[in-house]
């Protein structure tokens, strides 16, 4: 029976092009490139914004380990010290001298056209619900189309377009969508990083270049940098622990 | 001769002319009670919108400032020199009783596990101050003169980081207590488990918040607030947002030196217009680029200028109601009394009376009736509006946060009005009844042929 089945498998592939992958898998595969990580991971990146004419940049260092996430803000001086902690979807700020951390929403501004969620949230599999609705070319480069939609209020995107590369699994283009379907903000990746995990050398993210959609001259650029794998103490995600 | 004799006549079928002067009274005393409600609401929110949302007789923006800061607030406020400018016009112009710089903005106030949005108004506490002592302020408007918990931004050092809170966001964030509930020394309570049975009591258990927004500059920030106060902003839709500190607080959270707009309140409103010239031309040769609004302007003070709009449609519906009512009754009655004396009509033009006198005598009849009910509808209106001032009636109008004491307030204006038109309608009533009678030939009128 398999034997009579391959060649109608292979034949419709060969008509039809590459039969459609999971979508969740895609996103597993092109999260792991954006810095999700079961073991600790760190970076830095600096976030740099250009909008109507202004130019201005603030670096922050990151660790990952699962789903929680800890931002600080090492230059320049006057946000030093200044942290975003992710744990699992819920986002808390703080920054030296303030008494208590404050709950803030993934989605807000950080600085241009960057959401908070944009500088660490990298886990698309966990908080989108994901479908490959086609697939096109994006600078030459053949990629599967994927709609994800939210699966919570309280992720930074309503929903987004996205690409993935069809042959390095890694994501290259991304479209912002708003709760009614219009895209609002551009992103495109570059991945000239490396990052061994598990032994393996895996492709990391080097830059992210979010436009706004109305006015593509207000731009900002996260460039990652030093990705390592790094051993993460839980402590540091603990939100108490940022006061102390 | 004539107004005795009117008097007398009016003795002549009292039942009815009692009937009709009941009619004119009660429709007079309803005209007092309604123009009072309205003189009551349309002065609440005059000074809701005056003192109240502290926008001051006049407001001065950065040119299309009003339409744009929202968008662009570093663009379109009021920077350093302009502010400069600003002053030194305000100096050299007349009447000035108050001044004061605003600066407004937007953000995230939390409590340690939540937060919510706020709509927050830097100003100088001592403005603040000066504005809450107004005596409008004291007469108009006792719900949003004081705050409702705590002291005034006035009474606390800068560096405390004072903020009054609306009356719903504090509920909303929990906090209970004010500043000066907890000893000087109290410690800001962390919340380590925000889902804890416990959390409540852990929120209440101190005055500290934290405001966020984005900065001017483009980056996020914070700052700690100290809540001092709770107050009523007296309108339903920001009782739950508002936020107010003091001006320096506000520039700090946002890293400016800029501000949203200037205020000023003026010491005799009655020379709003030519102040608001005066000061227009001393804007205009100072070279800054300035708009300047009067209070009462729709985008000013949508509030008044919505509510007044709808309540003046629904008062104006009311009265035509009021005065179809008595002018139907007034003429009812002076029809049936002409009517009936109509013989004595052609008799008195038979021995020598004109048109025109009895034309006058009844004329005097009406007015006579109609100044007695007046009068009495007076007495009723006195009494009545003062029952309902007496009892604190409190009521809830649309949009007014925390209702408002039901305080009708009739001045002299209203009843010279109500009088007025009273006059009017009675006057015209009898006009209208008596016109066609007169004509007739007098052999007419003393056979009683043409009823």
């Amino acid at each position: 029976m398999k034997a009579m089945l391959a060649p109608l498998i292979l034949f419709s592939t060969l008509a039809f092009g590459q039969a459609k992958p999971a979508a969740e898998e895609l996103l597993k595969e092109a999260d792991r490139a954006r810095g999700a990580a079961d073991d600790g991971v760190a970076w830095d990146i600096d976030l740099n914004t250009v909008e109507e004419g202004k130019d201005s940049t603030v670096s922050y260092n990151v660790k990952v380990k699962g789903v929680d996430a800890l931002a600080e803000a090492t230059q320049p001086a006057k946000n030093k010290g200044e942290m975003m902690l992710f744990n699992d979807r819920n986002l808390w700020f703080f920054k030296p001298g303030l008494k208590k951390p404050v709950s803030i929403s993934a989605r807000q501004k950080l600085m241009g056209q960057a959401a908070n969620g944009d500088i660490a949230s990298t886990n698309y599999f966990r908080d989108y619900a994901g479908t490959v609705v086609g697939e096109e070319k994006v600078d030459g480069v053949d990629s599967w189309k994927l709609d994800l939609k939210a699966k919570a209020k309280n992720v930074t995107y309503d929903g987004i377009r996205y690409w993935i590369a069809k042959d390095r699994k890694i994501g290259v283009k991304a479209e912002f969508l708003t709760v009614s379907g219009e895209v609002f903000k551009r992103a495109v990746f570059e991945y000239n990083n490396k990052m061994t995990q598990g032994g393996k050398e895996l492709p990391f993210v080097s830059k992210m270049s979010i436009t706004d959609a109305l006015n593509d001259k207000n731009k900002t650029t996260i460039t990652y940098s030093t990705p390592r794998a790094e051993k993460v103490n839980d402590s540091i995600f603990n939100v108490n622990n940022l006061v102390r | 001769m004539s107004w005795s004799l009117a008097l007398k006549n009016l003795r002549r079928n009292r039942r009815r002319n009692v009937a009709t002067g009941c009619a004119i009274a009660l429709g007079f005393a309803a005209l007092l009670a309604l123009g009072g409600y309205i003189m009551r609401v349309e002065n609440y929110l005059r000074v809701y919108t005056i003192y109240g949302t502290r926008v001051g007789h006049l407001v001065i923006y950065k040119k299309n400032g009003y339409e744009k800061y929202s968008i662009k607030p570093r663009e379109y406020s009021l920077g350093k020199d302009d502010q400069a400018k600003i002053d030194q016009a305000l100096a050299a112009t007349e009447g000035i009783e108050l001044k004061g710089a605003t600066l407004l903005g937007s953000g995230l106030v939390g409590n340690g596990c939540r937060t919510l949005p706020f709509i927050a108004t830097g100003i100088d506490p001592q403005m603040d101050k000066a504005v809450r002592e107004h005596p409008e302020m004291r007469y108009w408007a006792t719900n949003i003169r004081d705050v409702s918990k705590g002291k005034g931004l006035w009474n606390y050092p800068e560096e405390l980081g004072a903020v009054a809170l609306s009356e719903g966001l504090a509920r909303l964030l929990g906090k209970a207590k004010v500043h000066d509930d907890f000893p000087p020394d109290a410690k800001a309570v962390v919340v380590a488990d925000c889902l804890a049975a416990d959390a409540k009591d852990k929120i209440a258990a101190d005055a500290n918040v934290q405001l966020v927004s984005g900065s001017w500059t483009g980056m996020m920030a914070a700052v700690d607030g100290e809540v001092v106060a709770n107050y009523s902003t007296g309108v339903t839709e920001t009782n739950h947002a508002a936020l107010m500190s003091s001006l320096k607080f506000l520039q700090k959270l946002y890293d400016t030196e800029n501000v949203t707009y200037y205020s000023v309140w003026l010491s005799d409103p009655r020379k709003l217009s030519r102040t608001m010239l005066e000061l227009g031309a001393r804007l205009k040769a100072s070279g800054g680029d300035f708009d300047l609004y009067r209070w009462d302007d729709e985008r000013i003070g949508p509030f008044y200028a919505g509510t007044m709009q709808f309540l003046r449609t629904m008062v104006g519906f009311i009265t035509i109601v009021l005065a179809t009512v008595i002018i139907f009754s007034i003429f009812n009655s002076a029809t049936m009394t002409i009517i009936e004396r109509s013989q004595e009509i052609g008799m008195l033009r038979s021995v020598g009376f004109t048109q025109g006198y009895i034309q006058r005598l009844f004329l005097r009849e009406m007015m006579a009736l109609t100044g007695i009910s007046v009068l009495a509808g007076a007495v009723i209106a006195v009494l009545g509006i003062g029952g309902i001032n007496t009892a604190e009636i409190h009521f809830q109008p649309p949009g007014i946060a925390g209702g408002m004491a039901l305080n009708l307030t009739p001045n002299a204006a209203v009843v010279a009005a109500a009088a007025t038109l009273i006059f009017v309608l009675a006057v015209s009533a009898v006009f209208v009844a008596l016109r066609t009678i007169v004509k007739q030939k007098i052999t007419v009128l003393l056979m009683g042929s043409h009823r």
